[in-house]
């Protein structure tokens, strides 16, 4: 008869598999076992098991050992008992697992999209083409933020690719984090995701600011860029997530969504424990691109001192609230 | 009651007698002198010092409202006190203020002297001898003498302009001529020799409306007045018709009232910068004083004009952003005098569409005085590739209204030639 053992580590990660055919079958540290197992823990001759042809069961006994055996249900093996597929035996420090080749299979996944995806970021020339829009487009801005005559290229440049490298760290923190979980590094696919996804950020910024010109005060604009950039981050992390470990995907989301609202929570904190108590400056939205971008023909100044009423009324509300 | 001896105050005038010189006024005017301190009631020292001069039988004592005014804020918080010509001192209670003309009345409640200055009726003339009284740095009283020299240039509100040595302390010291009367207040020194003093009718004025001003708290008086000095200031200037002024390539408003001054300056001695820059910056040299970490009554303007001729739009954008994001008031103020600053901003565009910006406005109330405002207002110009107007005002202490019509005015009053 057939029976599949799979050789556990305590944190649940399959170590090996191995299978078996026969009646009987000896594990233990023992040369002579079946199964040979290291762990100084577990007895030369540990484990006997033997198929009752007449019954069409396996049978599943404790040679007397030192440490003894635990089963599935957490009790200590005394007397020989019956192997179910499926069983969990504890021997010393190990974990065994015991399968029957009929046992039923989790149904195959399918590729995903996002697989599809993950696999298209990790090739070279995908790679390749985003570090280098990535690092053009900070060159271009720092190149159109410069206000003096001589701009000095190289160092235009070196501080780009210096962006581009602290960027990088992220995804080698990922592969990292996946190597020391024993799954597979992927780095390449890090990479190209995390690019890929922090360039949406600069998506995110031309609709900040184009919304931000071509709004007033009245449309609040705010929180849709703050919401692009929460949703952007919390793909970003996912995504890592999904590369570096396999993790069901309720998990996946809990781990993502987690490490988002901790940064941003952490963020607003910060914003929180650094405002003045009193704010002499006002704060205004100062948004102005080139007027190609202008797609409003903007109100009159009559309209806009009119609105202004407004302000008055809030204004003189918060003088009241404070002052009494 | 209180009018009719000031009035006979008034009149007594006309029989003082010119005196020779400097030391027979000050023999004869030291007892109704005094040393006026603010002492902070919880250590019982000294926080500030100035001087007073007593201005009727009762007791009234005049001084500069900048002297006591952090007992006109804070009177839990301090006590005003004298001390007279002989050393002796007591304790004084603010009756009214002028915060417009830097002037208070403060009353000497118990037995006082009945010696007292008067004001005098007629101005002084050009180069006239006068002596200005007061106790500089803690020093003692002194006189100093120094001419008169008629009213101080493109000022709103009315400053004599003084030859003399007006020093720290000698606040709120009364200024004489010959006679012995009352020509002016001690208030502030631009140095060498230059001093300002509140011409003799500002203190008249508030000593005949002294029984009703006495009647209503310090706050509503100073809101009453803020209130009564702004709508002077903004009507003026919106009654004169503005003239428009070429500045670069643009126009602005230019409001033709002599408080107001402006100054300009470019970078065109810097090859380097990027983009070239024009600035006119206007404003009014004088403000209201409230105290020392509050002041109001202040317009001032400012325009920029930018130019990057040989670059992108983009990259002349991304300069010309950068330099409207900083803007403020530009009166002083505290968490105890406004609120925090509301703001608007849209794409605005003037009526003959000559112009379209990106206003943003920006609006905080006063605390204690209801009804005014601080705005702040800014328009950036959005419609041309490379050039850039930035027109930018701030009023201090205004009402809504007035607000409104200087806003609506000044949005139409800058253009492209």
């Amino acid at each position: 008869m057939e029976l599949i053992i799979e050789e556990i580590s305590r944190g649940n990660k399959l170590i090996g598999r191995h299978k078996y055919q026969g009646d009987s079958l000896q594990i233990g540290r023992g040369y002579q076992n079946d199964l040979i197992l290291s762990d100084p823990h577990v007895c030369a001759e540990h484990l006997q098991l033997r198929f009752d042809n007449e019954q069409q069961l396996w049978f599943v006994k404790d040679m007397q050992t030192l440490n003894g055996s635990i089963n599935g249900s957490g009790k200590r093996m005394d007397v020989e008992q019956v192997l179910k597929s499926g069983d969990v035996i504890r021997v010393g420090k190990s974990q065994l697992r015991f399968l029957l080749p009929d046992h039923p299979v989790a149904d195959s996944v399918k590729f995903s999209k996002m697989e599809h995806f993950v696999e298209f970021s990790a090739q070279w020339w995908v790679i390749l083409t985003v570090i280098t829009a990535f690092t053009l487009i900070n060159a271009l801005f720092a190149y159109l933020n410069t206000d003096i005559r001589e701009i000095s290229y190289s160092k235009v440049f070196t501080d780009a690719l210096l962006t581009s490298l602290v960027v990088f760290i992220w995804p080698l923190v990922c592969a990292f984090i996946a190597f020391i979980n024993k799954h597979e590094a992927r780095l390449r696919n890090q990479i190209g995701v995390t690019f890929i996804i922090i360039s949406l950020f600069w998506i995110a910024d031309f609709s900040e600011a184009i919304l931000g010109f071509n709004t007033s005060s009245a449309i609040s604009v705010e929180w849709i860029t703050a919401a692009l950039g929460i949703a952007i981050t919390f793909c970003l992390f996912w995504f890592n997530f999904y590369i570096a470990l396999h993790q069901e995907p309720k998990r996946r989301l809990k781990f993502a969504g987690g490490l988002t609202a901790l940064i941003y929570g952490a963020v607003l904190l910060i914003d929180a424990g650094n405002k003045p108590e009193f704010n002499p400056f006002p704060q205004y939205n100062s948004q102005i691109m080139t007027p190609g971008f202008l797609l409003v023909t903007g109100e009159s100044s009559g309209q806009f001192v009119e609105n202004s009423s407004e302000l008055f009324t809030t204004a003189r509300q918060a003088a009241k609230k404070k002052t009494q | 009651m209180r009018v009719v001896v000031l009035l006979l105050a008034f009149i007594a005038a006309g029989v003082s007698q010119a005196n020779e010189n400097a030391e027979q006024i000050f023999a004869d005017l030291a007892p109704a002198l005094y040393q006026i301190r603010i002492i902070d009631q919880a250590t019982g020292e000294k926080s500030g010092i100035g001087s007073g001069f007593q201005i009727g039988e009762n007791g009234y004592i005049a001084t500069n409202y900048h002297v006591i005014s952090g007992y006109a804020q804070h009177p839990e918080k301090y006590i005003i006190e004298y001390e007279d010509h002989q050393g002796q001192t007591g304790q004084l209670s603010l009756q009214t203020v002028d915060v417009v003309n830097d002037l208070a009345i403060v009353l000497h409640e118990n037995d006082p002297q009945p010696l007292h200055f008067i004001v005098a009726e007629q101005t002084p003339k050009k180069g006239e001898q006068l002596y200005s009284l007061g106790n500089p740095h803690d020093l003692g009283m002194i006189v100093v003498p120094g001419t008169y020299n008629g009213l101080k240039k493109e000022a709103f509100n009315d400053r004599i302009h003084f030859t003399g040595s007006v020093n720290p302390g000698m606040s709120g010291g009364p200024v004489v001529n010959a006679y012995g009367e009352v020509v002016g207040v001690n208030v502030a020194t631009s140095g060498n020799q230059i001093g300002f003093l509140i011409p003799h009718e500002k203190l008249a004025q508030l000593i005949n409306q002294f029984d009703v001003q006495v009647e209503k708290t310090i706050n509503q008086q100073i809101t009453e007045q803020l209130d009564e000095n702004q709508r002077r200031l903004i009507t003026t200037i919106l009654d004169n018709p503005w003239q428009s002024k070429t500045f670069a390539k643009a126009s602005i408003p230019q409001m033709g009232v002599d408080f107001i001054r402006c100054w300009g300056n470019s970078n065109t001695d810097r090859p380097d910068d990027l983009l070239f820059q024009a600035i006119t910056q206007c404003q009014m040299e004088e403000s209201v004083y409230i105290s020392d970490s509050f002041n109001t009554g202040k317009v001032s303007m400012e325009f920029h004009f930018f130019e990057g001729e040989d670059i992108s739009d983009w990259r002349f954008y991304q300069n010309y952003k950068s330099s409207i994001t900083q803007a403020g008031a530009d009166n002083q103020a505290g968490k105890e005098d406004v609120t925090e600053f509301e703001c608007q901003h849209d794409i605005t565009r003037t009526q003959d569409s000559s112009m379209t910006s990106k206003s943003i406005m920006c609006v905080r109330a006063y605390k204690k005085y209801q009804g005014l405002f601080d705005i702040m207002f800014l328009a950036a110009s959005v419609d041309k590739g490379n050039q850039a107007l930035v027109s930018h005002f701030t009023l201090a202490g205004v009402n809504e209204s007035l607000a409104q019509s200087f806003t609506q005015r000044f949005m139409e009053a800058s253009r492209w030639n």
